[in-house]
């Protein structure tokens, strides 16, 4: 009988990755790394892996004549003289599959904000070129959640149509003029940004986080204590548009504001 | 005395599965404290994290399909199946690669697999290039991406293919050997395994699917760190600042795509998050250059190919692809 503490190994690094996205799933904290939409592939992923892992015990100890059996031996790919030449660059690439692991493990998970949004793309209105012919381009799904939107009294943005009416008032602000409305996001101000007003804003994750792009209303209000405030707010306001570098841009008049806790779901999926 | 080994080996198993679920149910406590590092860190790793376990999937059945080619596709299948005019190969290699969904991690080691079967190295670039940019997914998303028109997804087909058909020509035309490194360059079975019965195939295919996780996995590690670096600490604003005009936008695209290292199925979205900074032809730059060659899949590529090849094929395709797109800019 002979122990192969490599395959050893395998196994358990293999386990360990079934078990860490198992634990993701059950703790709810995938949602902090990929869309939700996309949950079962990462699934599947975990059950391939613990697949694998009962597939890779079975090489771990390996019986004299087994050993001796090149062919066996080759097919089990145990392949001893190969691996043993490079124990080094071997042990580096162990310490790379484990790094995740460790780092999944161990560390906390944060939430995308308005630190990392500086550093990605940000939407905040639509191209002059666009709007001219977005009514035609833009299907009817997208009539329809302009009509809903214009019948309504008071806009109120949530979790769910966060996506389809920011998209509206910033491909169509003129529609929207003198209309309340109330949102929820985070704040963040950026010289690059809108001239350097504050913006309300959320993250928009399309498949993971590593995708995640910013988008949101620009605000204006007299209130300077507001653009000290960092983290999640709530806001209510009047839609107004201005001229800003040569396009036209949503802008919310900021009527009333209270700081919020930041949601359990930060992040909106399309 | 078998059934005593038989045993011990679940029994080693079983111990290992109860560590692992030990390990996760006491995680819990085991987690530190968030104020004992900066935020810049933690967002890293999230990141990181993400693009990992984004990936993960697809590389599972990239790695299946590389162990299922290994034991169950025969070199002579292979050979007759790719047509002997080169013209022909080109044309094929692409219009499968457009055909099959893939992604630019899980391709790789599906390429390597068919080039150590006698590929030639062409038709593999040609594979590798089209399987990530085109297929149902990518142009849906592309669709959806660009406010549901039609457009740009179907430029950004069209353009990628014809690039994608005038790259592998390329290719086809200065590398011969099959440029595989020596220690990805096996066959290592010195048998053919048609011999094998099939249940020993089976297993032997199961092994192999296990070995190429781990031989891929350190490498889209090691890309998945550095595309993470690059997106918690440069700012795509700074690179958007480099400069105007039609011919800077387009480099800018290209290497922000090649950085950012996205999957294919969703950068359209950050694409179309630069429409109102840059003309239509850079943010085509970004959707095609970006699934064909980024920091995550040259990492990968490395491993598997020769160090000359994978210079020469990031020079071939980023010239091609520049090039092309400078080319039709008028006509756009």
């Amino acid at each position: 009988m002979i122990f192969h503490p490599q395959q050893a190994l395998k196994a358990l690094i293999l386990a360990l990755f079934s078990g860490f996205i198992i634990r993701l799933h059950h703790t709810g904290e995938i949602n902090s790394f990929i869309n939700p939409q996309y949950a079962a592939f990462s699934q599947v992923a975990s059950i391939i892996f613990l697949v694998l892992f009962f597939i890779q015990v079975t090489r771990i100890f390996l019986t004299e004549e087994q050993a001796v059996d090149h062919q066996y031996c080759n097919i089990l790919g145990c392949s001893h003289d190969i691996e043993d030449t490079k124990p080094l660059k071997n042990r580096i690439g162990y310490v790379m599959i484990c790094l995740p692991l460790v780092t999944g493990f161990f560390l906390p998970y944060s939430e995308l904000g308005a630190a990392e949004a500086m550093n990605r793309a940000i939407c905040y209105s639509s191209s002059e070129t666009n709007t001219g012919h977005s009514h035609e381009t833009l299907g009817t799904k997208s009539d329809d959640i302009m009509k809903e939107m214009i019948d309504q009294p008071i806009l109120s943005l949530d979790h769910s149509n966060f996506i389809d009416y920011t998209n509206a008032i910033q491909t169509s602000p003129e529609l929207f003029v003198g209309k309340r409305i109330n949102m929820e996001g985070f704040i963040f101000s950026d010289k690059a940004v809108a001239n350097g007003h504050p913006m309300l804003a959320r993250f928009i994750v399309t498949h993971c986080v590593a995708d995640a792009h910013v988008t949101g209303v620009v605000l204006s209000s007299s209130d300077k204590s507001l653009e000290r405030e960092k983290g999640w707010i709530s806001v209510r306001g009047i839609i107004d548009v201005h001229q800003l570098e040569g396009q036209l841009v949503p802008f919310i008049h900021v009527q009333q504001w209270n700081s919020i806790d930041e949601p359990t779901e930060p992040y909106v999926y399309p | 005395m078998k059934r005593v080994k038989q045993n011990l080996a679940e029994v080693a198993g079983i111990l290992v599965l109860v560590f692992v679920f030990y390990f996760m149910i006491l995680n819990e406590r085991l987690m530190m404290e968030s104020l004992l590092f900066p935020t810049s860190l933690l967002a890293f790793n999230t990141i990181f994290l993400s693009i990992l376990i984004e990936a993960l999937p697809f590389v599972l059945v990239g790695v299946f399909i590389a162990g299922i080619i290994q034991f169950f596709v025969s070199e002579e299948q292979l050979k007759r199946f790719i047509p002997r005019n080169r013209v022909m190969a080109i044309l094929m290699s692409c219009l499968v690669g457009a055909l099959f969904p893939a992604c630019e991690c899980g391709i790789v080691p599906i390429v390597r697999r068919l080039v150590s079967k006698g590929v030639p190295i062409f038709a593999g670039v040609g594979f590798l290039l089209t399987g990530p940019l085109i297929n149902p997914i990518v142009i849906f998303s592309t669709y959806v991406a660009f406010g549901q028109d039609l457009k740009m997804a179907l430029q950004r087909m069209i353009l990628g293919f014809i690039i994608a058909l005038f790259i592998t020509a390329i290719v086809s035309l200065i590398f011969k050997r099959n440029q595989l490194k020596k220690s990805a360059n096996s066959n290592q079975l010195g048998y053919s395994s048609s011999s094998l019965n099939l249940s020993l195939r089976l297993k032997a295919m199961l092994f192999h699917s296990v070995d190429e996780f781990f031989d891929v996995a350190k490498f889209l590690i090691i890309g998945a760190l550095l595309a993470a670096f690059v997106q918690t600490f440069i700012s795509t604003q700074a690179m958007v600042d480099l400069g105007e005009g039609v011919v800077y936008s387009t480099a800018i695209m290209m290497g922000l795509a090649y950085l950012l290292s996205l999957c294919s199925e969703a950068d359209a979205f950050i694409g179309a998050s630069f429409r109102h900074l840059f003309p239509e032809t850079s943010i085509l730059g970004f959707l095609i250059y970006g699934p064909m060659l980024d920091l995550k899949n040259t990492i990968m590529m490395l491993a598997v190919f020769k160090f000359r090849f994978v210079i020469v094929l990031m020079l071939i395709i980023t010239v091609s692809v520049f090039g092309i797109l400078l080319g039709v800019h008028p006509f756009l």
